[in-house]
């Protein structure tokens, strides 16, 4: 009688959640987010660097070339924001301070990522674009090997 | 008073055992002597499972091996629950989960301080 008393005490007990679970979606990790949203900032990037203003008494042509300029902008600011985030989540929920015992450039490997995610947000240069992917590689590169696994490196432009 | 080097997993057959509640926990807990919690997550499995319900006593003094409740230390708002792996002279734990690819702890956390500490698991219901 005792122990059904527990039992459905256990049940029907309403108490406070301790949690036994994972920050992140349980161990489900890639850094291809990183490299999607870096690489949609650095497309953005070369976009803006490519167009061509049209004629100071050509209205229709600059309300276009406006238009187009502003939406590049508005998704090179919002994907170099966003490859920030999913870098900072790789950061601090992925990586653990056992790895950097074999990758004690880690933190600095990031930072300087971040960094550039920043960089490409601010300005239009196509310089830190690149550099900005060349990080993401080589996080890709540490990421799989943390893993015991060779991903081979791509974009998708 | 993060370590350069982290303390190893125990073994789950050296976490200590949580006990099936008995009468002494229900009376405990009955005089305000027992905290209870839900467990939600797969991080102590197989100690507790998800849905088990737990009768925490509040000490903050524990030892390794014991299964613990303490606050997290970024999220004020969260409790976690996992075993002591270590514990240092200046009584700071190293919790980690006997399932440890599903566990957030001091892995990520670093050591916890005593104050974040809210008891030790003395029993379990498992529904």
């Amino acid at each position: 009688m005792l122990k059904n008393m527990i039992q459905s005490l256990g049940q029907v007990s309403t108490a406070p959640i301790a949690e036994a679970h994972c920050d992140g979606p349980c161990g489900v990790y890639d850094p291809a987010s990183v490299r999607i949203a870096a690489e949609a900032a650095v497309s953005m990037t070369k976009k803006i660097l490519a167009l061509t203003p049209p004629a100071a008494d050509d209205a229709q042509g600059m309300a276009s070339y406006l238009n187009t300029l502003g939406r590049y902008v508005a998704i090179k600011e919002e994907q170099a924001h966003l490859a920030k985030e999913e870098l900072l989540v790789l950061w601090t929920d992925y990586f653990k301070p056992h790895h950097l015992a074999d990758y004690p450039n880690l933190h600095d490997t990031f930072w300087k990522a971040a960094k550039l995610c920043s960089a490409v947000k601010v300005e239009v240069s196509a310089q830190h674009a690149q550099e900005l992917m060349d990080a993401v590689k080589e996080i890709h590169t540490i990421f799989w090997a943390t893993k015991g696994r060779t991903v081979e490196w791509y974009t998708a432009s | 008073m993060l370590s350069s080097k982290a303390p190893s997993p125990l073994s789950v057959d050296d976490v200590a055992r949580v006990k099936e509640t008995g009468l002494w926990e229900i009376t405990a807990f009955l005089m305000k002597r027992r905290f209870r919690f839900r467990v939600e997550g797969q991080s102590m499995t197989p100690v507790l499972e998800p849905k088990d319900l737990v009768f925490v006593r509040p000490i903050n003094q524990v030892s390794v091996g014991d299964v613990i409740v303490l606050r997290h230390p970024f999220k004020t708002d969260v409790t976690l629950i996992k075993y002591v792996a270590f514990v240092n002279e200046q009584g700071a734990v190293y919790v980690l989960g006997t399932n440890l690819k599903e566990s957030t702890d001091s892995r990520t956390l670093g050591w916890i301080p005593p104050k974040l500490i809210y008891g030790r698991v003395q029993s379990r219901i498992r529904p």
